[in-house]
């Protein structure tokens, strides 16, 4: 404890909202000739003065209402988007789940897509080889490995992208409400391993729209 | 597959363009000529056309991982490669079978082939940060490329078109950076006269087009996630 892992100042992150700026060159050309006519834009603060610290070891979730903020606060984390204003200061490797499967190629098969998302993830072919075993296993779906991810359905898709996810070994851990499609069954399941993760001394970071499971 | 499915066209096109006109090639067999112009074109052209849209292409794994987002339109490179190294082996072949022995000039080869690559990446990184800004502008890509073929030397030396304009404006036609590169590689494998001394010129545009290519990249890259 008293290691800061996420510290985060004054994040603010803007948005446009109406009409966004120009985006094709016809369109721009014409606003260079005045020849349409100015739209209002309004801005959109998605966050607006955050500041929070999470120590290393624990497991925070966030809750909130649907467009509180809660998915954009994870892309600024993890770095996809940038914010307007403010600064974060991470300590050690992320790796985030934003969405189910993202990466994830239909034609291939589970197997394949393991190795595939595993390498999107972060992680070295060698440490997804030693851990392929445990992650099918995780995921529980061994007999249907082989089969293109495109006839999975969509909670056999969930289970196998959590596993990856899981079997990764960031020191800051950060998932949006994926869990949501999974049965309660395999919730437990994550939930339980979320917490083995945060046991080992490392971050988790949750969005969810369930109470209970934080 | 993909050499006889999409550069056959251009190949065939060139082969038939070549003998309408009559280039003269001063001995030469023409389809190593033209070869020799259509191996660097064919990779210019694939980059060009394929890193335009790859951003966009690839938008859900942008708005949902990190990953440094130059490693999209790079990967098209390296599949491009694999095109231009199959092109090159078939020239090689072609030699082979008109009993063609390659200038000593060879040994340059290869420089030519990494500006080749610098000026592919060059356009392909611009093209894939300025889709992402303009929607529109995957739609002017293809008109580029069809373009672009004939204003490069592929089918016929760049002296038949200079020698058509005034010299000053020559400098004109080597701003394309393609046109020096072409005429480089094709002096490398054939030899003969060197290339006109406005190559440079191409050679310059190819890294200036390459290093302002990635500072756009990467100032577009803050806001991709966001606007793609």
């Amino acid at each position: 404890m008293g290691d800061i892992a996420i510290s985060v100042e004054n994040l603010s992150k803007k948005f446009l909202i109406g009409k966004v700026k120009s985006t094709s060159l016809r369109e721009s050309l014409m606003n260079l000739f005045n020849l349409v006519e100015k739209t209002n834009q309004q801005d959109f603060w998605a966050l607006k003065d955050i500041n929070f610290e999470i120590e290393k070891g624990e497991a925070v979730g966030i809750i909130g209402r649907n467009g509180a903020g809660k998915s954009t606060l994870l892309k600024v984390l993890s770095r996809i988007t940038y914010p307007t204003q403010g600064r974060i200061t991470i300590d050690g490797r992320v790796s985030s789940l934003l969405e189910v499967g993202t990466g994830f190629h239909p034609e291939l098969t589970g197997k394949e897509n393991i190795f595939l998302n595993g390498t999107i993830l972060g992680m070295s072919r060698k440490e997804i080889k030693s851990k392929y075993d445990e992650i099918v296993a995780f995921s529980g779906i061994e007999k249907f490995i082989n089969t293109p991810v495109k006839h999975y359905s969509s909670g056999m898709y969930v289970r196998l992208a959590f596993s990856v996810a899981a079997h990764l070994e960031p020191e800051i851990l950060i998932i949006d409400e994926v869990l949501a499609v999974g049965d309660a069954e395999f919730q437990k399941k994550c939930l339980g391993k979320m917490g083995e993760v945060a046991g080992k001394g490392r971050t988790v970071l949750f969005v969810s729209h369930n109470l209970l499971q934080i | 597959m993909g050499i006889l499915s999409t550069d056959s066209h251009p190949l065939i096109f060139v082969l038939i363009f070549g003998r309408a006109i009559g280039v003269e090639t001063g001995g030469v067999p023409y389809p190593i000529f033209a070869l020799c112009g259509m191996s660097c074109w064919t990779y210019f052209s694939f980059l060009m056309g394929q890193s335009g849209s790859s951003i966009i292409a690839a938008q859900n794994m942008i708005k949902k991982i990190y990953f440094p987002r130059l490693i999209i339109p790079l990967s098209k490179a390296v599949v491009g490669f694999i095109d231009y190294l199959i092109i090159i082996a078939l020239l090689a072949i072609l030699m082979i079978y008109y009993q063609f022995l390659p200038s000593p000039n060879i040994i340059f080869a290869p420089i030519f082939i990494l500006i080749t690559i610098i000026s592919a990446l060059g356009v392909g990184i611009w093209l894939s940060a300025l889709t992402v800004r303009y929607r529109d502008f995957q739609h002017v890509v293809p008109f580029l490329v069809q373009f672009g073929l004939y204003a490069s030397p592929v089918a016929f030396p760049a002296e038949l078109i200079i020698q058509r304009f005034p010299p000053w404006l020559s400098f004109l036609y080597y701003l394309n950076p393609m046109a020096g590169v072409i005429e480089g590689f094709r002096w490398s494998v054939i030899g003969g006269a060197l290339p006109h001394h406005y190559s440079y010129l191409s050679f310059i545009m190819a890294f200036l087009l390459f290093s302002f290519g990635i500072l756009y990249f990467k100032r577009m890259e803050r806001v991709m996630a966001d606007i793609v």
